[in-house]
């Protein structure tokens, strides 16, 4: 049997699909102008990748911005659950999810069954997101997932002083003006984001294990600097990052037809 | 005597030149990648426009965040400081200015001289400023001259709920393609606008008149939401209100002529 669970976040939309206990195929596109037509998008590509058609999907759970258009979902979740059930799938052991997204972070303590204890977000400010993250890189001209890679991180990073994206921006233009060596920059700008997300952290407090997902937790080189902020390590989970909540959405999906 | 004053911001950069009590040419522009760019091509079109040379200027007095590195200016004074000048200089009866910049806000307190007796400032977030007027313009397939004008056609301004630059451009896009219309959008997005500075005025005392400066006030529904919160009308300026600073610091270059020529 089949199910699936489709989450259509503010900047990309994931699918994944489960059959019994595996995970048979998943997919991650941009998120469009319409979330029906996002989720449909992901939806067929995690389907064609599968060679399987929307008929053979016995249940499926939605979660993310988007969840309540998404055309064929049979049931809607919330993020931070679905989070929770996906992180505990592949780490049992997780009581703190730090989850990095598009225009949100959340931090959780969950219990062993995937309940939310307790959480926070930011509801107020972009800083340290997955959208900070790309309006640097615009302002940089390099991808995304350069901010990981090894030749980009400076001995002397920069200081950004701003929180604001906007200003932020503003200021990583300034120093590409004024000279600074990339790898500099993209350093200051890794430490930017470590630094917002710890302070979040730290309005929760943290419970081991603690494990981070969302798209930016791909860039492995801000977590090792979290890491060393909030002082405990953080566990990866052997998967796509990006994609655990839609997997959470797909065990729940399970949970709920059963 | 011929005095200059030149304000190079984060977005736009100002000079006004000055003869007596007469102003003989302003330009502004949009900034170049350094201050020191900014300031001297806005000067050399200010100074073609008024049909003058450089060695013309007898002082020049430099403002704005890139006023440390202004080559040709003998000297910088903060825009606080300018902005009160400048604007109780064309309206004497003037007591509250409303700068709202590129890059900050402002509210300042001027007493009858003109003088800053007290200011607060936004300089933090982006919601409040000309940055988010110009993303959200973006957002919307205007130009930053166009979303005033736009949003008054408008007969059921939407509501924008963040605050937050990047959430808002974000609320904009999914408002866009629910189907509302752009004049709907552009008037929820001026009232937002309107209601980050009337926050910041709302954290002062104010006295009238009140004056709102920079290059915002050219936004004449963010002029009059802003009104309608504050209870009453701006004064209206006889000069662009976006070269306020500039003029402001002409006049402090002006004054710091005097103080030297009597000095020798």
């Amino acid at each position: 049997m089949i199910f699936a669970g489709c989450d259509v976040g503010t900047l990309t939309t994931k699918a994944v699909l489960l059959k019994n206990d595996q995970i048979l195929a998943y997919s991650i596109v941009t998120t469009e102008a319409k979330a029906e037509q996002s989720a449909r998008n992901a939806m067929n590509q995690a389907l064609s990748n599968a060679g399987i058609t929307i008929d053979n999907v016995k249940y499926c759970v939605g979660c993310g911005w988007g969840a309540a258009r998404i055309p064929f979902a049979n049931a809607t979740e919330s993020d931070i659950r679905c989070g929770a059930v996906g992180v505990l799938w592949l780490l049992p052991t997780a009581r703190t999810v730090i989850d990095v997204g598009g225009l949100f972070t959340r931090v959780a303590q969950i219990d062993k069954e995937g309940r939310v204890i307790d959480y926070v977000m930011n509801d107020k400010c972009a800083s340290g997101t997955g959208r900070f993250l790309e309006i640097m890189a615009e302002a940089l001209e390099i991808n995304p997932d350069d901010f990981d890679s090894p030749s980009l991180q400076g001995s002397h990073p920069v200081n950004i002083t701003s929180q604001c994206s906007v200003f932020a921006e503003s200021e990583v233009i300034t120093y590409v003006n004024e000279g600074s060596e990339i790898a500099n920059i993209v350093s200051g700008i890794n430490n930017s984001i470590a630094l917002r997300t710890a302070t979040l952290v730290g309005r929760l407090g943290v419970i081991e294990d603690v494990v981070i997902i969302g798209g930016v937790a791909k860039n492995q080189a801000m977590v090792k600097i979290l890491e060393e902020k909030i002082g405990v390590e953080i566990k990866k989970v052997k998967f796509d990052p990006q994609i655990v909540q839609a997997l959470g959405a797909a065990l729940i999906a399970k949970q709920k037809a059963g | 005597m011929i005095v200059a004053g030149c304000d190079v911001g984060s977005l736009t950069a100002e000079a006004v030149i000055m003869e007596d009590n007469r102003i003989l040419a302003y330009e502004i522009i949009r900034v170049r990648p350094r201050p020191e760019q900014s300031a001297s091509d806005v000067m050399n079109k200010t100074l073609e426009k008024a049909g003058l040379r450089i060695d013309d200027i007898e002082y020049c007095v430099s403002t704005g965040y890139g006023r440390g590195r202004i080559p040709f200016a003998q000297k910088n004074v903060s825009e606080i400081s300018c902005h009160g000048k400048g604007a109780h200089w064309l309206v004497p009866s003037i007591r509250t200015v409303v700068d709202v910049g590129g890059q900050d806000c402002k509210v300042i307190c001027l007493d009858d001289q003109g003088r800053v007796k007290n200011f607060v400032m936004n300089e933090k977030c982006a919601a409040g400023t000309g940055r988010f007027l110009e993303m959200m313009a973006k957002t919307l397939g205007l130009t930053i001259e166009e979303l005033g004008p736009v949003s008054l056609k408008s007969e059921n301004p939407v509501s924008i709920t963040s605050q937050c630059s990047v959430f808002t451009e974000f609320e904009t896009m999914v408002l866009i393609n629910e189907g509302k219309k752009i004049e709907d959008i552009a008037a929820g997005i001026n009232q937002a606008m309107a209601r980050r500075v009337y926050a910041l005025i709302n954290r002062i005392e104010i006295k009238k008149d009140l004056g709102i400066t920079g290059g915002v006030a050219k936004n004449v529904a963010v002029v009059k939401n802003l009104e309608e919160l504050i209870g009453f009308k701006a004064v209206e300026f006889p000069q662009d209100p976006q070269i306020m600073g500039a003029l402001g610091a002409a006049l402090f270059a002006k004054e710091n002529y005097l103080k030297q020529q009597r000095r020798k």
